[in-house]
């Protein structure tokens, strides 16, 4: 297995005068590997993401997706945002099928429909298409920009607190569904939350982040065995790697007030 | 009138409560006019019979409601046909924008009743000085929504789009338009209403006919009845209008429409 997001001691500082957002970050995702940013709001685990895909440069360091430093397009690379960020005015299809519009030739418009409709089909989203954004509830429009990311089958998708505003109910729904559908259509995530039993319950590896500034604090190896069930958070094993988590954040607190 | 209102409504209770506000109007005016002589408050049937002898002259409509109308839409037309293009350029240029805007304000506080008589000099008492003073007072509203609503993306969304690939010409068709829509929706609403309110005042600068006019002359002879038709008149074309751009609305931003339902 490749690496295929490595990010070289990367620095950004959007003010001189502050802390920097992120100082001296390293990482290395890996090929077919689902991992985890955890961190406290203000450690720059989004901003970290943006830079990855490539809508900021760093001040210092550099960025490589499969070893290339230039932004990658959404066929290669797509993106989850926290609040779905569909465009209104665009029905459900026209929203999953925008990445395909931009990208491509008008006239295969025919071909984007039935690619859309199967990235819905993956979200379990059925009859919904003909709908505006307004009309779905908070959790199917996060499943339509999940379709939306999955929609040209990119190898990469980064995800930006996709869930952080649903209820739990919801929430558990969708952990639930991607790690199906990282079983049906296999891709390299990159998720970004400060829920730590989802980052636990989702991901091959935690990396957690300190806060002024952002920096990486440590990571745990998740070992815990697929399919994972919603039961396996009652386990001692997956307590266990959650206290890890949360003696690393912990860490990054003490540190911070010295 | 009333029923103009009435049939495009949607709704049964609606349409009572529409017919039953205009029974209680007309009856209290009627019952106000029994106090005033008619040059003061005609009565509604004395402003009904003030119509119809106009309409059987053949004027009302065919010469004064159209004129007024034609006025209107021209310099509407024109007004924010030569707002878009400058709001685009004013959003997109800030540096433009800061030269441009104080122009802009100086020559929105001159009163439009003010430079009317100007226009009629330069322009004459045809329909072309109407237009222009029409065209003035829609061209504003638009100008400002324009700039207001093609700003107004959400940065979000931009950058969400900019990751999916599209370039600066498809940020502008298939986000900044779409999204700057509402409010410059309410910019054409706003500039069609002026713009009516611009033919009139052009009308009573110097004119031979329209709605304007009718009032101007009418006010010379004291026919109370005939001021009160060119009003009515002017209502009528008033919702028409805001039925008009209600309905390009429902047409253009179906999304919009369901979204305040």
């Amino acid at each position: 297995m490749g690496t295929v997001i490595e990010v070289n001691d990367v620095t950004l500082a959007f003010t001189a005068h502050c802390a920097p957002e992120l100082d001296g970050i390293n990482l290395v995702v890996d090929e077919g590997e689902f991992l985890c940013l955890v961190g406290p709001s203000g450690c720059g685990k989004s901003t970290l993401l943006r830079l990855i895909a490539g809508v900021l440069t760093p001040d210092r360091g550099e960025i490589k997706v499969f070893g290339e430093k230039k932004p990658l397009n959404w066929a290669r690379l797509s993106f989850v945002p926290q609040d779905s960020l569909l465009l209104p005015w665009r029905k459900v299809i026209d929203n999953v099928l925008l990445p395909l519009e931009l990208n491509g030739r008008p006239g295969d418009r025919g071909e984007w429909k039935v690619k859309a409709q199967a990235a819905l089909h993956l979200v379990n989203l059925h009859g919904v298409e003909d709908k505006y954004p307004h009309q779905l509830s908070g959790g199917m429009r996060q499943r339509v920009a999940l379709a939306r990311a999955l929609v040209s089958k990119a190898e990469i998708l980064l995800l930006d607190e996709p869930f952080a505003a649903l209820d739990a109910l919801t929430r558990s729904q969708l952990h639930l569904e991607i790690m199906g559908i990282r079983q049906q259509a296999p891709f390299t995530g990159l998720m970004v939350t400060h829920n730590i039993f989802e980052a636990v319950f989702l991901a091959d590896r935690v990396v957690v982040m300190g806060e002024k500034p952002g920096r990486i604090l440590g990571e745990i190896k998740i070992d815990l065995p697929y399919p994972r069930e919603l039961k396996l958070m009652s386990t001692p094993e997956f307590a266990a790697l959650v206290g890890a988590v949360q003696d690393l954040l912990a860490k990054g607190w003490c540190t911070g007030h010295e | 009138m009333n029923k103009r209102v009435v049939t495009s409504g949607s709704g049964r209770e609606r349409l009572i409560a529409l017919l039953l506000v205009g029974i209680v109007v007309i009856a209290v005016w009627a019952w106000l006019s029994t106090f005033y002589p008619d040059y003061i408050l005609p009565s509604p049937g004395a402003v009904a019979r003030r119509a119809q002898e106009l309409f059987r002259q053949g004027g009302l409509f065919t010469v004064h409601f159209r004129t007024t109308l034609v006025e209107a839409l021209l310099g509407f037309l024109l007004g924010a046909g030569a707002a878009l293009p400058l709001s685009y350029l004013l959003a997109r240029h800030p540096r433009l924008d800061r030269l441009v805007t104080p122009v802009v304000v100086a020559i929105q506080a001159i009163p439009i009743v003010a430079l009317a008589p100007l226009m009629v000099i330069w322009f004459g008492f045809g329909l072309t000085s109407k237009v222009i003073i029409a065209a003035l007072t829609a061209f504003f509203p638009v100008l400002t929504n324009g700039v207001v609503g093609l700003r107004a993306t959400d940065p979000r969304l931009k950058e969400m789009l900019k990751i999916m690939g599209a370039g600066k010409r498809e940020i502008f068709f298939k986000l900044e338009v779409p999204s700057a829509l509402p409010v410059l929706f309410g910019g054409f609403r706003m500039g069609l209403t002026l713009s009516v309110i611009g033919a009139v005042v052009g009308e009573f600068s110097g004119a031979g006919r329209g709605l304007g006019y009718l009032v101007y002359f009418a006010r010379g002879t004291f026919d109370t009845a005939l001021i009160f038709v060119a009003l009515l008149a002017l209502a009528v074309m008033g919702i028409g209008f805001y039925l008009l751009i209600s309905w390009l609305e429902a047409v253009v931003m179906p999304w919009h429409k369901n979204k305040d339902r």
